[in-house]
């Protein structure tokens, strides 16, 4: 029935901030204790750790996943009378859901300006 | 205008109707009273069971309060202590905390939503039996110097065969981890129960914010749980067989339960949390008679807190020497996961801030609440700082800060939750006056008790000593805070004594609504919950649709009476909550009830190493849930019916808007969740011994092995396909013969798998890395018989004739596990088999 389909894809969309976050989380985590376990912290490429070059593009995949998504569900939101409130709450928790993440994500990542690898 | 034109249904109804629904929905009455099933009956023996077990922990702790009152005291010895210390905190964390709140949901959520009960009230009974049964028996252990002694948390290689012969460790185990199953099971109800059973109208941006955390609550034991059943089973292969998980000599290592126990441990802590939170976003504006200031944002902070409390599970882990980085990443998500708490509080505080609040006894625990929860996130905020927990780890600092966030943030709200539901389950309200005395005693005493160890903590008392010197000067402080525990325990003894007085469950009259509160479980109601099912327009109905209650009373909305002679209830959509079927429900039965204390003495008897004994419970209480299941998936036997308002709903529907169908996805994504940490622990071992693991392919299997596997199973999954095909044309030969085809090639594959690995001469005691590998085998070996039996009971239907084109729930159920099944199975082929090679 249309009715499961609509509720999948919907919580997907509304979840998609923090789903990203976790999964970046997750990512960023595991790599540095490989990194770390097998002593490849001192690998550089131009001039910068290994460790910080997968932060970065992880952070930068992340954050480029949660702007897909946010932005049209910002504009939807946006754009929508009230007639309709249900959409409207799943646009807006879309927005402020990966907002959050947006932050989490951030947070996490500048340590790895500031503090040793390993 | 005509009044009733308005409605759905008009009235006056006809005479029989409510004698009928009565009759329909009534408890069985004498020896069959243990079979009862609605929620309202299950809901509060199994509130009343966890705060049992909450007195008892309470007991606990006050004698170990009375053993520390002052200095070189012997009244308990150090294994007593021990065993004292382990039993307060695991029955506080998994046979208080979590149940009470599953609990209430089970006891509030459905008529706060406007149903008829949950989905499955007998999964509800059986969770409710066998935690009652199982947990009683588990608390006796003390009795018998039997208890565990390692901490709640059970840290090996202290825990494990060699520091910790003897019984005890695996009752905590075994116990454990059966009680998981139990709020497993549960979660299962709240979170179809939330998504599927809500009023007609009450959308997701209408749902109370009770329902959202609790739906949050039910998503986190999916994912967190398994976690924590993992670790408990590791350690007990290892207790029992000695497959070195946690044995670094072997290639394994302790760090392994640390990681596994804290990514469930800490999120449990918000699992007890959030529920409790929940409530008093129902509470306060209740009190202030106000909407809830920032809904959104309320239900914002619950999901934020739910995925980022994920993220935190190395915040206890800070002093066992990982990468400084690692321990950035998870000081950072400590502090980020402050800032939704800090939403749900400045809510409050706004919602407090534009009315008056009435100082309810409700009210007043609200207010102790968020003045101790705000001091407990404090300091949790400093042990985030990692210098600061390097300094007070495992000192009474954190049993401070524990107790503050616990205490505060869950036992202020329950005994708040106490007083303000009270009414809607008994004929008369709880004390005001005797409710002031309570709240009074526990807050007074619960910062005598507490608010000086913070200062212990620094002074350097560590946690779990059972006693200290006269001379390093902590004795006046321990006084003081033994003290502050018996004016609690006063609290709660004036709590008992307004129950006895006041509290009247189980009479068909109710004391109501006596805080003119604004949501739906308000309304009057019976056995059967309410009489109709109400259009929801707004948050707050009862405040904002005047005459609800009455209107419903009277039957004027959907489903006045009991169309199809049974219990039954209306499935809505769940994002905008429209109609869909009608579910029907089972009444009481003596199955689940059996099946549960089956289920309880093969655990048990397993703990003590009665192996035979414990084999022919656990076939017992398998056959009683296939006998309790039986009578499910009763078919289209009736036509569909009008529920008013111009509406037909179906009496049965299959495919992805079946309920059981969506019982069976959460299943599969706690399974998945299982497997997730079944992988982490495969690489997290290889990462740490990487020299046990097999260089390139040269000491694994030959490749045949797994193509073999993987062949087997990908056609018995192909078998499963073909037999839905067949179904769909009523072919019933064709599907008897690929089901029993399918059943034998999925064991093949596992046989195959296992022979493979073990006749190169691996042997699950030889390493972490052998140990690893035969759980991969023996998890995926419990996923296929469970698939087995569930092929094998297709079967039998499919012969009985209880499966055909339209009737075919059962089957898809099976269908959807088994593939399930074998998708786990490569996944796991592929991680035992390829890893090494490309990896190694
Ligand atoms: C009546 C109020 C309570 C008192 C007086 C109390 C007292 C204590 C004491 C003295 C300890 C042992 C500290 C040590 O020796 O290390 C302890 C530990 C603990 N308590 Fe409580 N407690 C109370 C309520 C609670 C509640 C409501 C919870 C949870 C919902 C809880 C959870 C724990 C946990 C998890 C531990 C740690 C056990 C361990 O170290 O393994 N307590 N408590
Ligand atoms: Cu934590």
């Amino acid at each position: 029935m249309a009715a499961a389909l609509h509720f999948v894809t919907n919580t997907l969309r509304m979840l998609s901030g923090l789903l990203i976050w976790a999964a970046h989380f997750g990512i960023v985590y595991i790599a540095t204790a490989l990194v770390c376990a097998r002593g490849f912290q001192e690998l550089k490429w131009f001039g910068v750790g290994v460790v910080a070059w997968m932060v970065a593009i992880a952070t930068t995949l992340a954050v480029g996943g949660i702007l897909v998504v946010l932005v049209p569900a910002w504009r939807d939101l946006y754009r929508r009378s009230s007639w309709s409130a249900t959409p409207a709450f799943i646009d807006w928790m879309t927005v402020a859901f990966g907002a959050l993440a947006l932050l989490a994500i951030v947070w996490v990542t500048l340590p790895v300006m500031l503090v040793p690898i390993c | 205008m005509d009044r009733n034109q308005e409605f759905p249904n008009t009235t006056p109804r006809p005479e029989e109707e409510l004698s009928l629904l009565k009759k329909i929905w009534r408890a069985p009455s004498g020896w069959n009273f243990i079979t009862v099933v609605n929620n309202e009956y299950i809901g509060i023996f199994y509130v009343g069971t966890a705060f049992l077990f909450f007195l008892l922990a309470g007991v606990l702790a006050l004698l170990m309060r009375t053993q520390l009152a002052v200095p070189e005291n012997n009244l308990l010895g150090q294994d007593t202590y021990n065993q004292i210390f382990t039993m307060h905190g695991t029955l506080m964390m998994f046979l208080f905390a979590v149940p009470a709140v599953e609990a209430l949901g089970v006891l509030i959520l459905p008529n706060m939503q406007a149903a008829r009960d949950l989905p499955f009230p007998r999964l509800s009974a059986y969770a409710f039996w066998a935690y009652f049964a199982g947990g009683l028996a588990f608390f006796c252990s003390l009795f018998f110097d039997l208890a565990p002694k390692g901490g709640w948390f059970m840290y090996p290689p202290l825990t494990s065969y060699q520091f910790s012969p003897g019984d005890n460790s695996d009752f905590w185990l075994l116990g454990i981890g059966f009680i998981e199953i139990t709020a497993i099971a549960a979660a299962i109800e709240i979170v179809v129960g939330v998504l599927l059973n809500r009023a007609p109208g009450m959308s997701l941006d209408k749902m109370p914010i009770y329902c959202w955390a609790m739906l949050v609550f039910a998503g986190m034991i999916m994912v967190a749980f398994p976690a924590v059943i993992l670790c408990t089973a590791l350690l007990e292969l290892e207790r029992s067989f000695e497959w070195p998980f946690f044995v670094a000599e072997k290639g394994g290592d302790p760090l392994l339960w640390q990681h596994l126990f804290w990514f469930f441990g800490h999120p449990e802590v918000y699992i007890i949390f959030l529920p409790a939170a929940g409530a008093v976003s129902m509470i306060i504006p209740t009190m202030v008679r106000k909407h809830l200031v920032g809904y959104r944002l309320v239900v914002l902070a619950l999901v934020g807190t739910g995925f980022l409390s994920f993220a935190l599970w190395v915040h206890h882990m800070f002093t066992v020497g990982l990468p400084q980085i690692s321990m950035s990443y998870f000081s950072a998500a400590s502090m980020a996961v402050s800032v939704p708490s800090g939403i749900q509080v400045f809510a409050w505080i706004a919602t407090i801030a534009a009315g008056r609040l009435k100082l309810t006894v409700p009210a007043l625990f609200t207010l102790g609440f968020l003045f101790i929860f705000v001091l407990g996130g404090l300091t949790g905020v400093m042990v985030a700082i990692v210098p600061l927990d390097w300094q007070v780890h495992d000192t009474y600092f954190v049993v401070a800060h524990l107790h503050y966030v616990l205490f505060g943030g869950m036992v202020f709200p329950l005994f708040g939750v106490f007083y303000y539901w009270a009414p809607y389950a008994s004929a008369k309200p709880l004390s005001e006056k005797l409710g002031r005395w309570v709240c009074g005693l526990m807050f007074i005493g619960f910062n005598t008790a507490f608010f000086p160890m913070h200062i212990t903590g620094l002074l350097g008392m560590p946690r779990r000593v059972y006693t200290y010197s006269a001379e390093v000067g902590w004795d006046t402080l321990n006084l003081v805070s033994t003290f502050g525990a018996f004016l609690i325990g006063a609290g709660v003894l004036v709590f008992l004594i307004d129950l006895i007085l006041n509290f009247r469950p189980f009479r068909p009259e109710k004391a109501g609504n006596v805080w003119d509160a604004g949501t739906l479980e308000w309304l009057p109601s019976g056995d059967y919950a309410m009489r109709s099912i109400p259009i929801v327009e707004s948050r707050e109905p009862l405040w904002d649709q005047p005459n609800l209650a009455e209107d419903v009373e009277a039957g004027r909305y959907y489903l006045p009476g009991a169309p199809t002679g049974g219990r039954e209830t209306v499935v809505t959509s769940p994002i905008d909550a429209r109609p869909l079927y009608i579910l029907p429900m089972p009444a009481g039965s003596w199955y689940p009830v059996l099946a549960a204390f089956g289920t309880a003495a093969f655990f048990l008897l397993l703990t003590v190493k009665q192996v035979v004994p414990a084999l022919f419970f656990g076939v017992f209480a398998v056959a009683m849930i296939i006998r309790w299941v039986w009578d499910t998936d009763p078919g289209p036997t009736h036509p569909p019916v009008d529920i008013g308002g111009g509406i037909t709903l179906p009496v049965y529907v299959t495919g992805p808007m079946s309920h059981s169908r969506w019982a069976m996805v959460v299943l599969m994504i706690v399974s998945a969740s299982l497997f997730a940490c079944l992988i982490f622990s495969y690489y997290f071992l290889w990462t740490v011994a990487p020299g046990f693991w097999p260089k390139g392919g040269d000491s694994l299997p030959d490749v045949a092995y797994p193509l073999a596997a993987g062949g087997l199973s990908l056609v018995s999954s192909a078998a499963m396909a073909y037999t839905s095909r067949a179904l769909k044309s009523n072919r019933f030969w064709k599907v008897r013969l690929s089901l029993l085809l399918a059943v034998p090639l999925l064991i093949g594959a596992l046989l195959t798998e296992l022979w493979g690995q073990w006749q190169i001469g691996l042997r699950p005691t030889d390493s972490g890395y052998a140990a690893i590998v035969y759980t991969v085998i023996s998890i995926q070996g419990f996923f296929i018989t469970v698939a087995a039996i569930m092929g094998l009971y297709t079967f039998a239907r499919s012969v009985c004739g209880l499966i055909n084109r339209e009737r075919r729930a059962t089957f898809d159920n099976t269908m959807l596990f088994w593939h399930y099944t074998v998708v786990q199975g490569l996944i796991g082929l592929a991680l035992v088999h390829l890893s090494p090679r490309f990896l190694g």
